[in-house]
């Protein structure tokens, strides 16, 4: 059976958003930094158990704070991916409003809370990072190597179907 | 000596005192004149009065050749700011003309319209008479060139932007990306206006080149119909109904979670509706 859902990329600017989305979309990755204007809509299908899951992947422009993105773009969402960056505490320092935040605005939706960026620091630095958030991290990435990009994908079409 | 010296100095000193009397009191007044501003002004004032008039009268003789000169150095030099600054003028005057013309184009067809006595023109005066529409715009709608063409139709989930089904005439690209891309616009459109007290009011046409993109609200979802041709008031009331139509045969629209049988479902629908 053939499902749509749609499942947002959010977080602060810089830690990965775009790249993580074209990691797993178009399996690219490029070294430049290009800050993304509004929003950008893309879509893979991926076959989950018995169906075909469409992901309609939102891309938001980074925000300092969750409350500064349209309240619009989360509307229908059936699905979060919450990006911050292992390197930089300023993406992660005010995770647990933000999440709290996106929770009360979609109550029902899944949220998954993603450290990108993990090629860049050792694995004690980010057990170190993750241990000294208030909430629980899902999955660590890397979109220049591809690292649990196509799991982090794949986890959250399960959960939605 | 010297007693008879001084003797000649007194004597000459009289005699120009004598001689340079007069002078010397002409030059006194003339200073009065010229140290009084008052003075001054009764006798300068009126050449300065003449003078201007002159200008005023004869300016493009006078100075037509510098001002002339000037202009043209000014205009080569600010020839970037000069088209920036008339560019939208110009674009005005542009449409107006456009305008004019088709008003005249309207007004030739609406002449011609009433020399002829065909049963093509009782149906129009019937269609004029009994909607409002004006005879011109008949005709033009008849006109294949501006026959409103409809490309493409979708049926877009209101908050997620997720297809619900489609019909489409053009090779357009993935339906479920524009989808999703139209209402990212149509929300951002909704959020900045949102505190314009225009609050309510959703984003109804998009306009791209010779295409316009008419969107309809309704409770869950919206209709996104891709048009190409002429678009007046009667044309949007003919196609607002048809999709009230639409919407009220197919109550598959209204659903809030929905699967590719009913995109496939709904898209079918869409394809025996507006064919």
């Amino acid at each position: 059976m053939d499902i749509s859902k749609k499942i947002i990329l959010t977080g602060s600017f810089g830690v990965g958003k775009t790249s993580l989305f074209s990691r797993f979309i178009y399996s690219d990755f490029d070294d430049r930094y290009l800050t993304t204007i509004g929003v950008k809509v893309d879509k893979k299908t991926i076959d989950i158990k018995e169906h075909k899951l469409n992901m309609m992947l939102w891309d938001i422009a980074g925000e300092v704070a969750q409350d500064k993105v349209p309240l619009s773009y989360f509307l229908g969402a059936h699905g979060i991916i919450y990006v911050f960056d292992l390197t930089r505490p300023m993406t992660y320092n005010n995770i647990g409003t933000d999440i709290e935040y996106l929770k009360d605005i979609l109550p029902e939706g899944v949220v998954k809370v993603v450290g990108n960026k993990k090629d860049l620091v050792t694995p004690e630095h980010i057990e170190k990072v993750i241990s000294s958030l208030p909430i629980m991290c899902d999955i660590t990435t890397s979109a220049k190597t591809g690292e649990n990009v196509e799991d982090l994908f794949k986890s959250m079409g399960e959960n939605l179907v | 000596m010297m007693d008879h010296q001084d003797n000649v100095n007194q004597q000459l000193a009289i005699i120009r005192d004598i001689l340079l009397h007069g002078d010397r009191e002409e030059i006194k007044k003339i200073k009065g004149i010229i140290d009084s501003r008052v003075e001054m002004e009764t006798r300068i004032q009126p050449i300065i009065d003449e003078n201007i008039s002159h200008i005023k009268k004869n300016f493009p003789e006078v100075f037509g050749k510098e001002v002339s000169l000037e202009v043209e150095k000014k205009i080569l030099l600010s020839n970037d700011l000069i088209l920036t600054a008339i560019s939208p003028l110009m674009g005005k005057m542009i449409k107006r003309y456009i305008t004019i013309q088709f008003q005249e184009l309207k007004e030739s067809i609406d002449r011609s319209v009433k020399n002829n006595f065909s049963a093509k023109r009782y149906y129009h005066l019937l269609l004029s008479r009994v909607f409002g529409i004006k005879s011109s715009e008949i005709i033009l709608s008849e006109l294949d060139a501006f026959k409103p063409d409809i490309k493409d139709i979708f049926v877009i989930q209101r908050n997620s932007g997720l297809l619900m089904g489609s019909y489409s005439t053009t090779e357009m690209g993935d339906s479920g990306i524009f989808g999703g891309m139209l209402t990212a616009i149509k929300s951002f459109g909704e959020d900045v206006f949102k505190n314009s007290g225009d609050d309510g009011h959703e984003l109804e046409m998009i306009e791209y080149n010779s295409f316009k993109i008419f969107m309809q609200s309704h409770h869950n979802y919206y209709f996104a119909v891709v048009l190409k041709g002429t678009y007046n008031s009667s044309e949007k009331d003919k196609l607002s109904n048809q999709l009230i139509a639409f919407a009220e045969k197919e109550k598959k629209l209204n659903l809030k979670d929905f699967t590719g049988d009913d995109v496939k479902y709904i898209s079918d629908q869409l394809g025996k509706f507006f064919a």
